[in-house]
């Protein structure tokens, strides 16, 4: 059967009239957000998908990029917390829980530590999936009233997700690179 | 230029449009400053790490998905749903593994299995029959198989390319995958590791091990490109000592896809090994060598059973073990939670709906404690084998609770049309003595909508304890996993469900949390941050935080909660204020103190409080 045949009414006008021309916004936000080519077009399809079940309101939304980014921070969530009920490992994790015989870095750290880059962009996915939206978004130029209406999170609260983000980015960073760390503060994950 | 500026700078404009002149000041404070230099510098380099182009296939791959949505195969049909992020700690799984089989293997039987053991089957016995029969199996199980072969004769193995890489740099425009090795000992064994890796995947039948992966990719045929991506020399006394067997090392793999049409897509996978570890595994007798072929054979089976689409040589054995009833229950529930991993994988192959499968998983039912059946009731969900009515009925009838409302979502989702089950659902939903599996078996009489307005009354009750009153909520955001520790990887609605709370159902899950004690301690944390930043602004979650702050014994309950107090809307209340500066004085656990301390030393609650107090 011919694809098209089996597709939704109007979806891929639908696609192509609402969607395609925010997919480069989506692709980038999602790519800054896993740091993954792969991971990044997974999470777009999944958003171009959820967004399609609901397609009426991003037609009738003032500002369908920010809805559609809505659709995107919600698929965002729910596949961190899929993959962490799935109990993957990373490869970092596992090497905590099994030291090696030797006391160099594993070998995924050390090809992972190779540049500045690696080292930011790790310490940037060991924040928990909000506080990497807040980065994210803030860096797209979104100010808190759009984010507030991206992320859900209420305006007033926003100025304090931001900078407990932005400082456990800075503690994350200072441990990458190796410099003294500081004690973890307690607290919960978005 | 002071620290509240950068921060201002940080909220209000974007870094790369930074003027000169602010660029300067900013510099200069950040020299004295190291809380701003390194929040600064963080932001910066964050800015600064490079983006992809976007693919030009996405939109197509997007409509792909559409489709692939819409005739139900969905997104699990996309290769990013296949891919698994493989264990590292190969040697942690070695390591249980070794302890799981030391486990007695007589377990104690509870009433209910012994019910449902009786309502068996004659074909349990009839397989039983040939449970000593010996079958070759693959790669390296010779342990006693049923002699029939449990596998459809129709299932076809995927074909598979593989393309090894050992030492070159990565393509243009990929990833560098590995740096290019210059010490001779480690070239070396990348060399002969790349040879014994060829060799071990040239045994596969369906497998064809290419120079190159080709562009044109042709459907079903599935493409890896295989890398060795780390490398390290072990030692003692952590000098690197250049010796056989002396090294650890990581294998990556990449799936690479076709696509809906033309681009191609990388998928990393990676598997990290110790061969040291490998050799000493319950994996590998202990007197084996630990050289490179033996690790090239390991990997490929990690890669058969984990990375590739499941073959038969994987999934027969499995199979056929979770089917030999000469074995320790425990050692076939295992067998088992393997081939639901592979199912998961693999979404569309219903590796447990063999209705022989079936058959066993009942008789193992039988045979294993309430916790392990409800794992079983979960993980056949989707079957819909009416093999499986009888033995869920019974335990629906009378089993503990948590295999009865295992028993009771599974009937209601797989066999509520049947008239038996139909009957059955609607006597238990109307009579049974607990709520919970009144209302799950009222999901499979009248739908959801009763299930989820049996969720939003039930908070609301006030008669009810308080740990009543949660639970249907709870089970609907955080649902049991469906195999302990493993997820079916189903979609949650975890903050749609809470943002479209309505407003008495928001007061009823505040009230409800300082007294529903399943709920404070796990999650109690991460549903106190997101149900605050959700509703912050509603009255009664002020008054919930207060009263966590104050009153939870959990410390990390008691930090969100004076965190999620200290907000410019909330901290304008007199009532709050001293809250936490009562916290920051008394509360007894000094890293609680210590990080509300922190909390209000923050420019924008200070301002606030100061705001407050004028």
């Amino acid at each position: 059967m011919d694809r098209k045949d089996r597709m939704p009414d109007g979806a891929t006008e639908w696609f192509q009239a609402q969607v395609a021309p925010h997919l480069p916004t989506l692709f980038r936000v999602a790519y800054r957000l896993v740091r993954n080519r792969a991971d990044a077009q997974d999470l777009v399809q999944d958003t171009c998908v959820a967004a399609c079940e609901n397609r009426a309101r991003v037609s009738d939304a003032d500002h369908p990029v920010r809805w559609l980014l809505r659709v995107l921070h919600n698929c965002f969530i729910d596949r961190t917390r899929r993959h962490k009920r799935a109990n993957l490992v990373s490869l970092d994790a596992a090497n905590a829980a099994q030291p090696l015989v030797s006391s160099l870095p594993g070998p995924e750290s050390a090809m992972l530590h190779t540049d500045a880059h690696r080292a930011v962009a790790r310490a940037f996915l060991q924040l928990e999936p909000t506080q990497r939206t807040l980065l994210v978004l803030r860096l797209e130029g979104y100010g808190l009233g759009e984010i507030e209406s991206i992320t859900g999170i209420d305006r007033a609260l926003l100025g304090a997700r931001l900078h407990r983000a932005r400082n456990s980015l800075a503690r994350n960073l200072e441990q990458q690179t190796g410099a003294t760390c500081s004690a973890l503060l307690i607290g919960s994950g978005s | 230029m002071n620290c509240q500026d950068v921060i201002g700078i940080l909220d209000h404009v974007r870094l790369d449009r930074l003027e000169a002149a602010d660029r300067r000041q900013v510099e200069a404070h950040v020299a004295g400053c190291a809380e701003c230099a390194g929040v600064w510098n963080a932001q910066a380099a964050l800015a600064a790490l490079p983006d992809e182009p976007m693919p030009a296939g996405l939109a197509k791959q997007c409509i792909a998905a559409l489709t692939a949505s819409v005739a139900g195969s969905s997104r699990a049909a996309g290769p990013g749903n296949r891919r698994i992020i493989i264990w590292g700690a190969l040697t942690a799984v070695a390591a249980a593994a070794v302890t799981w089989l030391w486990l007695p293997r007589e377990m104690p039987q509870d009433p209910a299995a012994e019910r449902l053991r009786r309502s068996g089957n004659g074909t349990s016995a009839q397989l039983a029959g040939v449970a000593n029969a010996t079958q070759a199996t693959g790669i390296e199980d010779t342990r006693p198989r049923p002699a029939e072969a449990v596998i459809e004769e129709s299932m076809m193995d995927p074909r598979i390319t593989v393309e090894v890489i050992a030492q070159d740099p990565a393509p243009a425009g990929q990833e560098p995958l590995q740096a290019t090795a210059t010490d001779p000992f480690e070239r070396q064994v990348r060399q002969s590791l790349q040879a014994a890796l060829v060799e071990e995947l040239r045994r596969i039948p369906n497998v064809q091990v290419v120079q190159q992966v080709p562009r044109e990719l042709v459907a079903p045929a599935r493409h890896y490109r295989l890398q060795i991506a780390g490398f390290q020399m072990l030692g003692v006394d952590g000098r690197p000592t250049r010796a056989e067997g002396r090294y650890n090392l990581a294998l990556q793999a990449q799936e690479v896809k076709a696509g809906v049409s033309i681009p191609s897509r990388p998928l990393p996978f990676a598997v990290a090994v110790d061969p040291l570890a490998t050799c000493t595994s319950p994996d590998e007798p202990a007197t084996r060598p630990c050289d490179v072929a033996t690790t090239a054979a390991f990997l490929v089976r990690q890669l058969r059973k984990q990375i590739f689409p499941a073959d038969r040589t994987v999934i027969q054995p499995l199979q056929a073990g979770f089917r030999d009833f000469s074995r320790a229950p425990e050692e076939r529930f295992q067998d088992f939670v393997e081939l639901f991993r592979l199912q998961s994988r693999e979404s569309g192959r219903h590796l447990l709906g063999d209705p022989q499968v079936v058959d066993a998983a009942v008789e193992l039912a039988g045979l294993m404690d309430s916790t392990h059946r409800a794992q079983l009731w979960r993980a056949l969900r989707g079957n819909a084998n009416p093999q499986l009515i009888d033995p869920l009925l019974a335990s629906l009838q009378q089993d503990s609770r948590e295999a009865r409302i295992a028993a009771a979502e599974t009937l209601a989702l797989d066999f509520s049309g049947d008239p038996r089950v139909q009957s059955a659902l609607e006597s238990v939903a109307s009579a049974d003595p607990d709520s919970m599996v009144r209302a799950l078996a009222r999901r499979g009489v009248s739908g959801e909508g009763a299930w989820q307005a049996y969720v939003l009354s039930s908070l609301k009750d006030s008669a009810l304890p308080a740990s009543r009153r949660v639970e249907g909520l709870l089970h609907v955001l955080y649902p049991p996993d469906t195999i302990q520790g493993i997820s079916d990887g189903s979609p949650s609605n975890y903050r749609q469900t809470l943002q479209e709370l309505d407003d008495a159902s928001v007061t009823a899950l505040a009230e409800s949390f300082i007294t529903a004690e399943q709920l404070r301690k796990f999650p109690g944390n991460n549903l106190i941050g997101n149900f605050a930043s959700t509703h912050s602004r509603h009255p009664a979650v002020k008054k919930m935080l207060l009263t966590v702050l104050e009153q939870d014994s959990f410390a990390l309950n008691r930090s969100v909660a004076g965190e999620a107090l200290a907000v410019p809307h909330l901290i304008s209340d007199p009532q709050v204020r001293q809250a936490l500066a009562r916290a920051v004085s008394n509360d007894p656990d000094a890293r609680v103190r210590d990080y509300l301390r922190q909390v209000l030393d923050r420019d924008y609650v200070k301002q606030a409080m100061e705001a407050s107090a004028r």
